[in-house]
């Protein structure tokens, strides 16, 4: 009679890792929603490098057993790190080479207030100091 | 829009320093009215004819609607003489400095 020590095989070896890889990328889109809905608009740089250490776990996890599932998720997640990465550097603005200066008066110019009325760069003196802050437009 | 609304909720920091903020895109008048009237406390500047905006050298061509001209996303700090003592274009579109960041530039650059 003869009796096996042997310990039972892993029933789904690197599971950990695919669950973490996509629990990673996900959690990069929920942080970066969560972001917009708080009204704070810096760079997310967070969003494509969660997305892209998830494909990495992703394929840690098809290493150690490949299956149909494995592949559609590493799939999706490259494709997702693709987009987010796509995203960032293709909003990146060129460094500013205009004319306004350091130290020096502002140009002159002309423009309207809304309510109609002139506003020039006469207007940018006195007791107070300034921010101009250009923006999108209501659209 | 967002930035706006984060400059008008902290209008009393602002105005406490005797800081002024003034918004300005190339929309017409009749927007501006009603940008002017969602923020209150803002100056809003209507430079469809792109006079401060041509001035500041900050128009970002055909990048708007329909292809039209836009400003870029662009913070600009004057002095009370009229000088400029700092200037800021995010690096990114969807990047925009925070109150905070523009009064701590404010601090930094304005004796």
């Amino acid at each position: 009679m003869t009796t096996s020590s042997t310990a039972a095989p892993r029933r789904h070896p690197g599971r950990l890792w695919l669950a973490l890889g996509l629990g990673l990328a996900a959690l990069g889109l929920c942080a970066y929603v969560a972001q917009v809905a708080s009204h704070r608009l810096a760079t997310p740089w967070y969003l494509p490098a969660s997305a892209t250490l998830g494909a990495i776990l992703v394929v840690v996890a098809l290493w150690q057993a490949r299956s149909v599932g494995r592949i559609l998720g590493l799939i999706l997640v490259v494709l997702l790190a693709g987009a987010e990465w796509t995203f960032l550097l293709g909003t990146r603005l060129p460094p500013y080479t205009g004319p306004v200066a350091v130290d020096k008066p502002f140009p002159a110019f002309k423009t309207t207030r809304a309510d109609g009325t002139p506003f020039t760069d006469q207007d940018l003196q006195g007791e107070q100091t300034i921010v101009l802050v250009s923006f999108r437009g209501r659209w | 829009m967002v930035e706006l609304g984060q400059l008008e909720r902290r209008h009393e920091d602002f105005e406490n320093r005797k800081i002024r903020a003034i918004v300005f895109s190339v929309e017409g008048l009749e927007a501006a009215k009603q940008t002017q009237a969602a923020y209150p406390h803002l100056l809003v500047l209507s430079d469809e004819g792109h006079g401060l905006s041509e001035a500041a050298g900050i128009i970002q061509h055909n990048a708007g609607p329909d292809g039209a001209d836009i400003d870029y996303p662009t913070t600009i700090v004057v002095d009370r003489s009229g000088k400029v003592r700092w200037l800021y274009r995010t690096p990114e579109i969807i990047a925009r400095l925070s109150p905070d960041e523009v009064l701590q530039a404010v601090d930094q650059n304005v004796k």
